[in-house]
């Protein structure tokens, strides 16, 4: 009997709380996931081509009722031919991850609750984020289709 | 005999080389040494005033610069072992020794006499904060560098 409550309170948790990776988005960057929460970072994740962008955003970690703005940063994995500037110096991120290849993040969400929309500002190295980056709900959202992907070739010379 | 020669030879290069701790100012921040050279970095070593924290500067491209008139850039650290009473980064930094830290500010540093002995101005901040705070020194040459040893090492004054 006391094993059943348990399960059934377990279940009612879960079903209460949004799983992880329930929110995506289409950005003016492609689409983007709400990939992990590290404590109190956030983990959005999208793709430049075949390369990891992963942006942490500090103090959005299980909030699904009071957003508002927030700041953070984002990495790129360190290799070779980036097409970000590599920074004078290397940053860890939440994951451990080293990396010269990263930049600032000021995001602001549209609405408090979950799912939410939002409008960021992004930037590179120390630089103040000053690039607009925004984030649209979509029902239709494929997650099948996300991941690494070929980047479109440079158009014209 | 071969020993010999070549302690002749070491002996010769540490003659004519200075000594990288033989450069030393006051500041408005305490006193300052020149610690060590980090790839293309020089390494001011001072001991922040308040919190005593031992704080260390990297400025970049100054390595064989200090009697040159110039502008460079760089950051302090302040080691993450709880010494340090300045705010908590969002992002943590690796220096260019391979330490991390969420204990950081940017530099702005200019050299502002031609020839040795040199005098400096600075001006630092938190994080990613715009360096506002003057940070300015002079040579000093009646330097106490057994005094300053002590203090690194936490021997009793």
């Amino acid at each position: 009997m006391r094993n059943t409550l348990c399960l059934t309170a377990a279940l009612l948790a879960l079903a209460a709380a949004p799983a992880l990776a329930d929110e995506a988005w289409v950005t003016n960057l492609g689409p983007v996931i709400y990939e992990d929460e590290i404590n109190e970072y956030a983990v959005f994740l999208h793709y430049d081509g075949a390369v990891a962008h992963r942006t942490f955003i500090r103090g959005l970690a299980g909030n699904f009722d009071n957003r508002g703005h927030f700041s953070g940063y984002w990495t790129e994995v360190e290799r070779a031919g980036s097409r970000t500037p590599a920074c004078d110096v290397a940053v860890a991120d939440e994951n451990g991850a080293i990396t010269h290849h990263w930049g600032r993040v000021e995001i602001d969400f549209l609405q408090p609750g979950f799912p939410g929309e939002w409008d960021a500002l992004i930037g590179n190295c120390h630089e103040a984020p000053s690039r607009s980056w925004n984030g649209r709900l979509d029902d239709g959202f494929d997650y099948s289709g996300f991941g690494p992907h070929e980047a479109p070739e440079p158009k014209g010379h | 005999m071969r020993v010999k020669i070549c302690s002749a030879l070491a002996a010769l290069a540490l003659s004519s080389a200075p000594a990288l701790a033989d450069a030393a100012w006051s500041s408005n921040l305490g006193p300052v040494v020149y610690d060590v050279d980090a790839g293309d970095y020089v390494v001011l070593m001072h001991f922040t005033p308040g919190s005593g924290a031992v704080r260390r500067t990297f400025v970049q491209g100054l390595v064989g610069n200090l009697g040159h008139r110039g502008s460079y850039t760089g950051y302090w650290i302040e080691a993450d072992d709880g010494s340090s009473t300045t705010p908590a980064c969002d992002i943590t930094i690796l220096d260019a020794e391979g330490n991390a830290t969420r204990h950081w500010g940017r530099v702005q540093f200019q050299v502002t006499n031609s020839g040795l002995p040199s005098a400096w101005d600075a001006q630092i901040g938190n994080c990613f904060d715009t360096p506002a705070t003057s940070w300015s020194a002079r040579d000093n040459g009646d330097f106490d560098y057994e005094a300053f040893d002590r203090r690194r090492n936490g021997s009793p004054k």
